[in-house]
C-alpha cells in the first residue's frame, strides 16, 4: 500500500475542514475525487506531500509514518498541479526549469529542450515555443505548461487539482491517457467535475463536508 | 557666524502652529485635540529631556556613559519595532536587537574612525547624534522589511506553496517575497538620497547651516550620514530577515500563521491568513 490514511481531521478556527478520513491508496492506481465547493479535496490532495498538517489521525507512507519520510524527497517524487496556474515572468522553458534550479533538484540533470517538447506534447501543447514568453500564454496554455513542468520532475505520484478546468473538448479527452503514457505506473489521484475524466479513474471518492461519503470502483469489468 | 538662539518667547510662536493644525483638521472633519496636544506635549518633554541629556553627557564624555546611552538607544528602538512589525513570535526581539546592534554598531565604528576620523569611537558628540539618526532609519527599514516579507508572502501563497510541492526549501520558495521586502526597505534611503540636494535639503543639513558650518562642509557631512544610514538600513533589514525567516515558517516548510498580529496601517487585526488548504471552499482563503 502505498498510502494510508487513519482518522484524519482537520480543524481550523473552529471549522471543521476535514473529518474522520480514512482512506488507502494502492501503488500505480488512478483515483477520481470528486465533490461541491468547499467539501475539503483540495485540502484532501495537499495532505499527501504535508502542504497541510492534520489536527488529528495520521497518515503513513510505505507503512511508515509520514513525517518520519525526508520532507524535501517525499515532495520531489509528488507532482502536484494547482487549481489556480501561477507562474513566473519568462519563457516557457525558463518555467519548466524553475524547479531544477532548487537545491532538491540541483544535482539531477536537467532535461533539455527536446524532452521539454515532449513535455509539452504529453500535456497536450503541441505547438509550444519554449522561447514563447508565459504572459502571452492563455489560462489553457499556462495550465498545459504546469502539467509539463511536473511531468519533467517524473513523480511517481501525481496530485492533479482540476487538471481539465482550463483545457478545450480536444485537450480534455486526452490528457490522462498521455500523462499515463509519459509515467507509466505513476499512481495518480485527481480532482475533477468533469464525468468523462472520472470514468478514466479506476475509483472514485466523493467528499462532502470534509468526509468521504462515496468510495467506489469506477470501472465495471463486464464479464 | 554663531548660530542665532531662539529665545522661549520666540519659541512660543512656533506653537501656534498647533492652532493651525488643529483648525485644517477640524475643517477636514478630524477631531485631533487631544491627539495633537498629547503629541505636542510629549515632543517638547522628550526634546528639551534630551538636549539636557545630551549636555551632561558632552560635559562628563565617558565612554562608558556613553556606551550606557547608545545601548538604551538600542532597547527603545528594538522595542519600537518589535510593537510596529506587524508579527510576533518567541525571539523577535533578540532577533531585532542583534540586527539593529551589529549593524549601527559596525556602521558607526567605520564611519566615525574612517570617515570622521574622531579622537576615539566614544566621543558623546560624534557617537550619540549620528547613532540616534542611523538607528531611527534602521529601525524604520527592518520594520519595513517584516513586515512586507509578511505581506509579500501572504499575497503569492500560491506561489510559495507550488514551490514547496516542487522540493523548494521555505527558504526558497520565499526568495521572491525576500527580495521584495527587502527592496522595499531600502526604497525610503534611495529616495532620499536621489532627491537631497535637488527637491530637499535634509534636515541635518539644515542644522549645521543654522549653526554657521559651511554649507561645503554640511554636504560633506551629510555625504557620510546618508551612506552610513542607507548601510546600516541594508544590512539591518538583511540580517532581519535572514534571522526571522525560519520563524515564519512550520517544519513542513507551510507558513505559521499564528505569528501574524495587527495591519500596521489601521493597526486592528486583519483576517489571518488560513492554511492553504481550499481550492474554492468556504473560508477556506488560498
Amino acid at each position: 500500500m502505498l498510502f494510508e490514511l487513519r482518522g484524519v481531521c482537520l480543524h481550523d478556527e473552529g471549522k471543521i475542514i476535514l473529518d474522520d478520513i480514512d482512506f488507502s491508496l494502492e501503488s500505480g492506481e488512478c483515483v477520481a475525487v470528486t465533490g461541491p465547493s468547499g467539501a475539503g479535496k483540495t485540502t484532501f490532495l495537499k495532505l499527501f506531500n504535508r502542504l497541510v498538517t492534520p489536527t488529528k489521525g495520521e497518515i503513513f507512507c510505505s507503512g511508515k509514518s509520514l513525517t518520519e519520510h525526508d520532507l524535501t524527497s517525499l515532495r520531489r517524487d509528488i507532482g502536484f498541479l494547482f487549481q489556480e496556474v501561477t507562474m513566473m515572468a519568462g519563457s516557457i522553458g525558463e518555467v519548466l526549469l524553475l524547479p531544477f534550479r532548487y537545491a532538491a533538484r540541483r544535482a539531477e540533470p536537467a532535461p533539455d529542450a527536446g524532452e521539454m517538447l515532449r513535455a509539452l506534447s504529453a500535456a497536450c501543447f503541441d505547438r509550444a515555443v519554449l522561447d514563447q514568453k508565459t504572459d502571452t500564454l492563455s489560462g489553457g496554455e499556462k495550465q498545459r505548461v504546469a502539467i509539463a513542468r511536473i511531468l519533467l520532475g517524473k513523480p511517481k505520484f501525481l496530485l492533479l487539482d482540476e487538471p481539465t478546468s482550463a483545457l478545450d473538448d480536444s485537450a480534455k479527452s486526452r490528457i490522462l491517457e498521455n500523462i499515463r503514457d509519459y509515467l507509466p505506473g505513476a499512481t495518480i489521484v485527481f480532482v475533477t467535475h468533469d464525468r468523462d475524466l472520472i470514468g478514466k479513474a479506476d475509483r472514485k471518492l466523493h467528499f462532502r463536508d470534509g468526509k468521504i461519503t462515496l468510495n467506489i470502483p469506477v470501472k465495471v469489468t463486464l464479464v | 557666524m554663531s548660530p542665532v538662539d531662539i529665545s522661549l518667547s520666540n519659541l512660543l510662536f512656533a506653537y501656534l502652529a498647533t492652532v493651525g493644525i488643529w483648525s485644517v483638521a477640524r475643517a477636514a472633519g478630524e477631531q485631533l485635540g487631544r491627539t495633537l496636544v498629547v503629541g505636542v506635549l510629549r515632543m517638547t518633554v522628550q526634546l528639551f529631556l534630551m538636549g539636557y541629556v545630551l549636555i551632561r553627557l558632552f560635559a562628563i564624555d565617558n565612554p562608558y556613559l556613553t556606551s550606557f546611552a547608545y545601548i538604551l538607544m538600542l532597547i527603545f528602538a528594538t522595542q519600537l519595532i518589535v510593537s510596529r512589525c506587524g508579527v510576533a513570535f518567541r525571539g523577535l526581539s533578540q532577533i531585532l536587537g542583534l540586527s539593529l546592534g551589529v549593524s549601527v554598531s559596525a556602521v558607526l565604528c567605520y564611519f566615525v574612525t574612517f570617515v570622521i576620523r574622531s579622537d576615539s569611537v566614544f566621543e558623546p558628540r560624534h557617537i550619540i547624534p549620528m547613532a540616534g539618526m542611523i538607528l531611527c532609519n534602521s529601525m524604520n527599514g527592518a520594520a519595513l522589511a517584516i513586515e512586507r516579507f509578511y505581506a509579500a508572502l501572504r499575497a503569492s501563497r500560491n506561489e510559495f506553496e507550488t514551490a514547496l510541492a516542487f522540493g523548494a526549501t521555505a527558504a526558497e520558495a520565499a526568495r521572491p517575497a525576500f527580495s521584495q521586502a527587502f527592496r522595499t526597505s531600502l526604497t525610503p534611503m534611495l529616495l532620499t538620497m536621489s532627491s537631497s540636494g535637488l527637491v530637499s535639503i535634509p534636515g541635518m543639513m539644515v542644522g549645521q547651516i543654522i549653526c554657521g558650518a559651511s554649507p561645503l562642509l554640511s554636504v560633506k557631512y551629510q555625504i557620510a550620514l546618508l551612506l552610513a544610514m542607507t548601510a546600516s538600513v541594508a544590512i539591518t533589514s538583511y540580517l532581519s530577515l535572514k534571522m526571522a525567516i525560519s520563524r515564519f515558517f512550520t517544519e513542513a516548510g507551510t507558513f505559521r500563521d499564528e505569528i501574524f498580529r495587527t495591519d500596521q496601517l489601521s493597526g486592528k487585526p486583519v483576517m489571518t491568513p488560513k492554511r492553504g488548504c481550499g481550492g474554492g471552499g468556504t473560508g477556506c482563503a488560498r
